[in-house]
This record gives C-alpha cells, structure tokens and sequence, in this order.
C-alpha cells in the first residue's frame, strides 16, 4: 500500500509544501486527488465536495491544476499552442472565452513568451518544466499540485520559479507542492507536510519542521538546508 | 472555429494557396471521363475512394492515434446496408442508401466504442481486426445477407460511369474539406493532445474517451459511406470481398505510407498504394501484396513519419509501432 491514513488538509490561499523521501508516496498523493488513482478508503474533499470517483478530466475542471514529475508535453505542437490547449479545455465553465489572450499572458508570466512558437521538443529541460507550470496555470485553477518543479534546475532557474510562484500566489491559487529542494519548500511555504512510508510524520512551519526530530531521522538528516 | 496558428499573415496565404490546390484540383478531375478512356475513369474511380477511406481513416489513426487494425467493418457495414435495402427492395434511391449505410456504420461505432476504445494501444488493434473477421463469419454464414453468394445490386442500364465518377469526386472532396476543418479545429487539437499525451491531456481538461469514441464514430462514417458507393459501382457485394482484411491493411497502409497526421499524407499514400497495387497485380499477380507489406516495414523501420512527414520536417512524427505500444493510464 503506497499511501495509507493521511490526513490533509490544505487551506485556501496558502502555500502547503509536501517533503519526504523517494517512495514515500507524496505523488500517489497527487494521483488520488487529481483521480488517476482511487482511493480504497477515505474521502477527498475540494471546496466541501467530495471529489472521489470522479475523472481527471472533471477534477481540472473543477479548478485543481497539476504539474507531473516527468513533463509531459505535447510534444507535436508548439510552447503556445499547449499553453491553448490547457485554455481551452481546462477552463469549460469557468468564464472569460479568449484562450489565445489568457495563453499569451500566462506565458509572458512564465518566461516562455519568446519561445511561443517553437515545438516543445526543442526546449531544454527548465523550459519544459515553466511549460508544464504555464499549461496548469491555463486551466485557470484555484488549486495547483506542483510536483518538484524546479527537480534538476540550476539555483537561477530556480531562483525565478520561486518568483513566479510568489506572484502566481499573489494571484490567488493556492499551492501545494512536492519538492525535494529545500530552498523554496523554505521561502514560500506557510506550512509543510511530511510524509514517510506512505503516512504523515510531521506537519507544521517550515522552521519547526527542519528541527523535528522525526523528520531529521528520516529525511533532513543532521545538516538542514538553509 | 478558431485556429491555433499565430502568424496571422502567413495563415491567410496558407489558407489562399491551399483554397487554390482545391480548385484546381477539382477542375482537374472533371473532365477525365469525357477525355480518358474508360479503363483510367475506372482506375480514378478507386484511386478517389482510397483517398476517401484514407483520409476518414487518418482522423483516428493519424491525428487521434488510435490504430485500428479492422476499419473494414464499416466499409463492409456500409456496402451491405446499401445491398441489403436494395435486394429488400425498401429503398432504391442511391444517396440515401449510401448515406444510411454510413450512419449505420457510425451507428455501430458509437455503441461498441466505449468498450473498444478503453482498450490499449496492441489490443485495440486485435480487438478491432477481430471485430471484421467475426462480421466476415457472421454475414457469410447468415441467410438474411445471402451467405457467400453475395448481394447483386442492379445496375441501371445502358451503363455509364459518369454519375458514379462524379458521385465520388464531390464524396471525395466534401471528405477532404470535412476533415481539413476538423483538423484545424478544437476538435483537432484535442486530438492531437491525446494521441501526444493522455494522461496529460485528462490533466488539462480534455475527456479522452470521449474524444476517442468521436474520433472513431467520425472515421467510421467516412469509411462507411465509401463502402455504400462501392455496393453500388461495383454491384457486387459479398463478405469475403467487404470485410476483408486486405481492405483494412491497405486503409492503415495509406495513411502510414503516405504521411499519418498530415492532410496530404493519407492523399499521397493513397495515389502510392493504388499505383504499386495495380502495376504489381499486372506482373506478379497476387504478390502484390508482399510489396505492400514490405511498404509497411518500410515505415515502421525507416520512416514513421511517411513520405509527407518525412519530406517535410516541420510535419510531426508519428511512430506506429510507438501508439502500438502505448500503456493505459496514470504512471506514478
């Protein structure tokens, strides 16, 4: 059993980090709420509503947005045009009808902008990964499942999806994100969530998590990340 | 229906140079029964249903990238509808007959696509090619369709190609329009997602299975209402010949020759098949068909993208033996 008992719950408008070793089930996590997975027990509620069962079609359009691990770009088509696809698609039911618009500036906010019209496959691995933040960010979600997005980015690259995560925050989403690199689980979390061997072991500010005992044993180790 | 390209210039002479291929196109074809000698007339006749078959078949297996290994079901459903509401003598006007026998096949698509379409990439395959051996063994083996005697269908006297080939050149082209707007539609990007990415696709909104099923039922009208022309010009239908397997390979081996997810792609690959079809039948008989096959290796070896993808780079890939072996759902 990947995941057994965990008891989450994020609040809206905030920044909810989800740390823990390989393996321990943190995008399991992911993959029950977004509803690629079914749970055998529990509910999975989203704003009072119980989401389980449903498809994962049905769960973005109810307003829950996901980056994978891997990036999973389409890779026929350009930068923009699957930013469009996420606009037109993920948006059903969620007003204002310009997808090229919305697109254009998701895409100025993520820094891809200049390479709207190049074909995914051309793009380096910190582009796909802004591409899969900005694909997520069209669905026009109040929820964001961000699974490590900066996982194999130099500290510049890293550096401005923290900016751009304080600015997508500002924007209203709330966020929950699955990070091995400690630095923006540090400087944007309000709070963070551990998980180890498929159940949570510590949740908390990040401060008092870096210093929980349960959580250095498992994870941290004895020299925590400034 | 809004298009996804961003060079708004470029898009408008696109759409002019690609509005002046119709034309002329068009012009092209009709005069050839008046100048031609009945043998080319015939010839072009096929040549305008493979096109037909191709590109209907190219909205699933190209843009959708569902390959179906038995898409002459519907053919076969199409031209026994037209065949059997001819023997019955319920209904002698042509255009309904070949219009209803696509609607069945749409009909037929739409209820054994959910359970078809949930199915992964290989076994899709098999399930669908089974699917026309069992509708060969049912039709030959059922009395109401004749059993292997086959259907007759009268043929109005004195005897002139010309309302047939021009029946199929509007079919032929009212298809190629159809599925150039559908291909630059939503519905065509959502396509595309899927076929690129599904679970992604899900991710952002887009229900895959539905999509699917749409894309097969849209395929099978297509290829249905060929298969009613057919019962028609060729009047002669019997399981054997419609349900056939080689009606089937050739429809997957047109689009895949000639340049799968493209518009000209399943076009070329037509006019290639028919070509090494007629010449090899000329010389080596039934071994026309190890060329065929040896075409097919050809692309899934040296050239996935067909001779369209290939030629022009800027058309995307699309790897048959990668959709083949394509998982279901949800990696971790």
């Amino acid at each position: 059993m990947a995941v057994g008992e965990v008891d989450i719950a994020v609040e809206k408008g905030e920044v909810r980090g989800l740390i823990g070793p390989n393996g321990s089930g943190k995008t399991t996590i992911f993959n029950l709420v977004t509803g690629f997975y079914r749970p055998t027990s529990g509910s999975i509620r989203f704003k009072e509503r119980n989401i389980v069962g449903l498809s994962p079609q049905r769960i973005c359009r109810l307003g829950i947005g996901r980056t994978f691990q891997i990036a999973k770009p389409f890779h026929s088509m350009t930068v923009i045009q699957n930013t469009m696809v996420a606009a037109i698609y993920g948006k059903s039911g969620k007003g204002e009808k310009d997808p090229e618009k919305e697109s254009v500036e998701i895409l100025k906010l993520i820094e891809l902008y200049e390479k709207r019209s190049r074909p995914v496959t051309s793009l380096t691995l910190a582009d796909r990964k802004r591409l899969e933040l900005a694909r997520a960010l069209a669905t026009g979600p109040e929820l964001l499942l961000l699974d490590e997005t900066v996982a194999g980015l130099n500290a510049v690259e890293v550096d401005a999806v923290i900016e751009q995560l304080r600015k997508i925050r500002g924007m209203g989403v709330t966020i929950f994100m699955i990070e091995h690199v400690m630095r923006p689980i540090m400087t944007l979390s309000d709070r963070v969530t551990v998980i180890h061997h498929g159940k949570k072991i510590a949740e908390g500010k990040p401060s008092d998590i870096v210093n929980d005992k349960n959580v250095i044993d498992a994870y941290l180790g004895t020299e925590a990340v400034a | 229906m809004h298009c996804v390209q961003m060079k708004r210039g470029m898009w408008s002479k696109l759409r002019n140079f690609k509005f002046s291929c119709y034309i002329i196109a068009i012009l092209c074809t009709i005069p050839v029964p008046y100048i031609a000698s009945s043998g080319i007339t015939a010839i072009t006749v096929l040549l305008l249903m493979y096109v037909s078959m191709s590109v209907s078949y190219n909205l699933l297996a190209g843009y959708l990238g569902d390959l179906s290994f038995g898409h002459a079901t519907f053919f076969g459903i199409g031209a026994y509808t037209v065949a059997l509401l001819t023997h019955y003598q319920v209904c002698y006007f042509q255009p309904v007959n070949i219009l209803f026998g696509g609607i069945l096949a749409m009909g037929f698509a739409a209820v054994i696509g959910y359970p078809f379409l949930r199915l992964k990439g290989l076994y899709f395959a098999i399930g669908t090619l089974g699917l026309s051996q069992i509708f060969r063994v049912l039709f030959k083996n059922s009395d109401f369709t004749l059993r292997s005697h086959g259907i007759n269908i009268p043929v109005p006297l004195p005897y002139s190609i010309h309302p047939y080939y021009y029946a199929i050149v509007a079919l032929t082209f009212g298809i190629i329009v159809a599925a150039d707007r559908i291909v630059n539609s939503r519905l065509g990007l959502a396509f595309v997602s899927i076929r690129d990415d599904p679970d992604a696709a899900r991710m952002v909104g887009i229900n895959v299975t539905a999509y699917r099923i749409l894309g097969f039922c849209i395929s099978a009208l297509g290829v249905g209402i060929v298969g009613g022309f057919f019962a028609y010009f060729n009047s002669y239908v019997h399981p054997e010949g419609v349900f056939s397997l080689d009606i089937s390979f050739e429809m997957l081996l047109m689009v895949f020759f000639g340049g799968a997810g493209t518009i000209l792609g399943p076009i070329v690959g037509a006019v290639i098949v028919l070509l090494v079809e007629e010449i090899g039948r000329a010389f080596i008989r039934q071994g026309y068909l190890l060329l065929l096959s040896l075409m097919l290796m050809v692309v899934f070896l040296v050239m996935p993208g067909g001779v369209v993808g290939t030629l022009t780079k800027q058309t995307p890939f699309i790897n048959p033996l990668a959709q083949l072996r394509r998982k279901r759902v949800g990696s971790a």
